[in-house]
């Protein structure tokens, strides 16, 4: 039989279970609204563009009736943007491809988002969209990439785009950034 | 605790500490010194505040030399080892057998809590302390001290377990922060809950015993934990990290090779792993045909037995591996395990339920800890298995003395020596590739050299180091070295014709003890009276540095001798400087990510 001290520990089970809950409820809110901090629009002029300037435009964008600014990148490209992390960071950004190309029978586009801390590269997140063969992929894709291990560092957070299809080249490829920003929670 | 009581468990614990050292030094006396391996080169250095936080987000190896795993503990535990002992590697090998040796007197306690008579729970501990897969697993290789850590804390948990599971099932509550924390060190540790399940089911089943509450809670607890384990990681982490996941095909291969490797003592690469599973198996026959009952029962059920276990064995046969012994090892290796055939086969037969659960408990904790090594299998992990593989031996040592007349200590005492010179030669093999000049660790040295986070001075050492081990000839310790330097960019040189180094916010300097003054030169090209920068250098003093022009300034510092330099056979200084500067901050097309502190030129006397 339990014995009277562990009788009244029980009682309080129920109780230190409610606290806790609660407090794993209260942390899972997102309390705290978004600031951002960089515009990775805005700071086009500072980044470096591969393979060259002309690969890049800036313009609005809508896709599924939803319009943003963006960045439009044209076949094989790379951004690198420096960027000072500060604590509780995340990069966000809405992928997708230009409306005006879905309906060629191209290819679609793989998307990679990586940072590099000037030593070591890692690949943060890779979608690839194929708006002509799949509908689903004509839309706005949100990603959302964690920058809490950099906090404090100067990183290069580096954006990528593939084709994803054997034939590049072809129209079919131009990726869009849209309102890619560095944000604070 | 009556006096009685405690002077019985005061006895033990002084034999199995004795038990455990002299199996310890038998493995491993002349082997203790054995400076550093591969990943140690990297992982033994500073840490920075930033890298200390940024484990807690991602890979527990912020220089990406590592394949990224979520290990925050351990990669904060190395940095306290760095901060304790600097590159004093004798006294951190000397940490890894104080290690073993606990882990070994736990065992002891672990077994002598079931119940086993006090011979066979000191088997234990010998088997432990010489167990062939412990030097690479956690004793002789210093970046393995994230197992050796592991082992103590899983260790501790099944003895946790031990004094909680008869009692209110609040209690099991205090089994939560240990898997936590062994989580943190390791994620193979994920399994530590289910084969705490696992053990209390076994034990159920087993002992019946009268009390036995909780394990439904834990059955519904154990699972829920691991998901949160899991998921915590991989928010944190972001991948599963590691190596590639492999085909089913390969995962079934690797999960084999862990109990074949540790369990088994198969593929064996040195003749010594075959004449230990031999004698072993010779020994336990002996014993169990000089028993006095149970004896023709016992006989059938092992053959039984041993049929089974080497069904277990039987995936190895596929590995392609040209060993020149490889038929005699297969034969021998088989023979090992059979052991563990004999010793169950006597327990069954003569229902002896406490070496049955201590057997269970064992392959409990071996498959439930190979698990997630289908992924990847080296036998640089298996420390969990070996302990699996000790309570499997210790078990049938169980059995194997309740089959005698007497007590059963002469039995389990001609059983330890019996095993004691094959296991301990194979030990001291496995030991001795840690040896600074043996070859696999001359192999790997150019690889450490190319790692960019590994001090000039060190990769200049291991440059030298094949010509030193020329002949038998001895490198020395890296300790040794006069000066040692973290956070210390390459060499340039400036207008004057003189070299300097470009320092990072901060930067760790260690000075070999023996040596009584470091001289620094700093400079900051920019500096000046509106501008200044300071540079504070902590050492056995604080001393700052205030720099107010471009020119070079010059600070002699004393080094004195305290219980951190002994500790760490050198002298440490610390330097930061405020402000620092990213070049790719300042100039938006540079790709300098670097953090730049001052020009610094060293002199030591």
């Amino acid at each position: 039989m339990p014995s009277d001290s562990e009788d009244k520990l029980l009682k309080r089970v129920p109780a230190i279970a409610a606290i806790l809950l609660g407090l794993a409820a209260a942390g899972c809110q997102e309390t705290r609204a978004s600031r951002p901090i960089a515009d990775l629009i805005v700071d086009l002029p500072n980044a470096r563009k591969q393979p060259s300037e002309t690969a890049f435009e800036i313009g609005d964008v809508s896709i599924d009736g939803i319009s943003k600014r963006a960045l439009l990148a044209d076949q094989s490209t790379r951004l690198t943007y420096h960027v000072t992390v500060p604590a509780r960071a995340r990069f966000v950004v809405s992928i997708g491809v230009a409306p005006r190309v879905w309906d060629a029978s191209g290819q679609g586009v793989l998307f990679l988002i990586g940072v590099s801390d000037g030593q070591w590269f890692q690949t943060k997140s890779s979608v690839a969209l194929e708006p002509f063969t799949r509908a689903g992929d004509r839309t706005w894709r949100d990603l959302s990439v964690s920058l809490e291990e950099f906090a404090g560092l100067t990183v290069d957070i580096i954006l990528n785009t593939r084709p994803t299809g054997p034939t590049p080249g072809n129209i079919g490829h131009i990726a869009v950034w849209g309102t890619p920003l560095v944000v604070v929670k | 605790m009556n006096a009685a009581m405690l002077r019985r468990r005061t006895g033990f614990t002084v034999a199995a500490i004795l038990v455990a050292v002299v199996g310890v030094v038998l493995v491993y006396y002349g082997q203790v010194d054995t400076g550093l391996y591969y990943d140690d080169y990297h992982f033994v250095r500073p840490l920075r505040s930033l890298e200390l936080r940024r484990l807690w987000f991602g890979s527990w190896d912020p220089t990406g030399v590592e394949s990224p795993f979520f290990r925050p503990l351990t990669a904060s535990l190395f940095a306290l080892r760095f901060w304790l002992f600097g590159l004093n590697t004798q006294a951190m090998h000397a940490v890894s057998m104080a290690g073993h040796v606990a882990c070994a007197v736990m065992v002891g306690w672990l077994l002598r809590r079931e119940d086993t008579i006090s011979s066979v729970a000191l088997l234990g501990t010998w088997l432990y302390a010489i167990h062939p897969v412990f030097p690479y697993a956690q004793a002789s290789w210093l970046t393995n001290q994230m197992h050796l850590m592991e082992s103590v804390i899983v260790l501790a948990t099944l003895m946790t377990w031990q004094s909680v599971r008869d009692r209110h099932i609040v209690w099991w509550i205090c089994l939560l922060p240990l898997a936590v924390a062994a989580f943190l060190i390791k994620e193979d540790a994920v399994m530590l809950l289910p084969v705490v399940v696992a053990l209390t089911i076994a034990r159920m089943f087993l002992l019946r015993p009268e009390r036995q509450r909780g394990w439904w809670l834990a059955l519904v607890a154990a699972p829920l934990a691991v998901a949160a384990l899991i998921a915590f990681r991989q928010q944190r982490l972001g991948q599963l990290g590691g190596y590639a996941v492999p085909d089913f095909q390969q995962a079934q291969t690797n999960f084999w090779k862990g109990i074949d490797a540790a369990v088994l003592l198969w593929p064996t690469r040195t003749p010594w792993q075959g004449v230990a599973s031999v004698i072993a198996i010779v020994t336990v026959l002996s014993a169990l045909f000089a028993g006095r009952r149970g004896v023709s029962r016992g006989i059938a059920a092992s053959a039984v037995s041993l049929i089974v276990v080497l069904a277990f064995a039987l995936p190895a046969l596929r590995y392609e591996i040209d060993y020149p012994l490889v038929t005699w090892q297969g034969v021998a290796s088989g023979a090992a395990v059979g052991i563990l055939a004999i010793g169950l086969g006597t327990a069954i037969a003569t229902a002896n339920r406490t070496a049955l659960f201590v057997m269970s408990a064992g392959l409990v904790v071996a498959l439930g800890f190979d698990l997630p090594f289908a992924l990847v299998s080296k036998r640089e992990q298996y420390h969990l298995l070996g302990l699996g593989a000790v309570l499997l031996l210790s078990g049938a040592g169980e059995a194997l003395a309740s089959t005698s007349a007497s007590n059963g200590h002469v039995r389990i005492a001609v059983l330890a020596l019996a095993v004691a010179a094959p296991f301990a030669l194979l030990a001291r093999s496995q030991a001795a590739d840690f040896r600074p000049c043996a070859t696999p660790v001359l192999d790997v040295d150019p690889a450490a050299a190319s790692w960019w986070v590994v001090p000039v001075e060190v990769k200049g050492w291991l440059a030298r180091k094949p010509e030193m081990c020329r002949d038998g000839g001895a490198p020395g310790r890296v300790s040794d070295l006069p000066l040692v330097a973290w956070g210390l960019y390459g060499e340039e040189r400036a207008s004057d014709g003189e070299s300097y180094r470009w320092t990072s916010d901060t930067a760790v300097v260690l000075i070999r003890w023996d040596i009584r003054s470091l001289t620094l030169a700093v400079r900051r090209p920019g500096a000046s009276a509106s501008t200044p920068v300071n540079v504070d250098v902590r050492g056995a003093a604080v001393q700052t540095i205030r720099l107010d022009s471009d020119q070079w300034q010059t600070v002699t510092l004393p080094l004195a001798d305290g219980l951190l330099t002994r500790l760490r056979a050198s002298h440490r200084i610390d330097i930061r400087v405020t402000p620092w500067f990213v070049p790719a901050v300042l100039d938006p097309k540079s790709p300098d990510l670097r953090r730049l502190g001052v020009q610094l030129r060293l002199k030591s006397e």
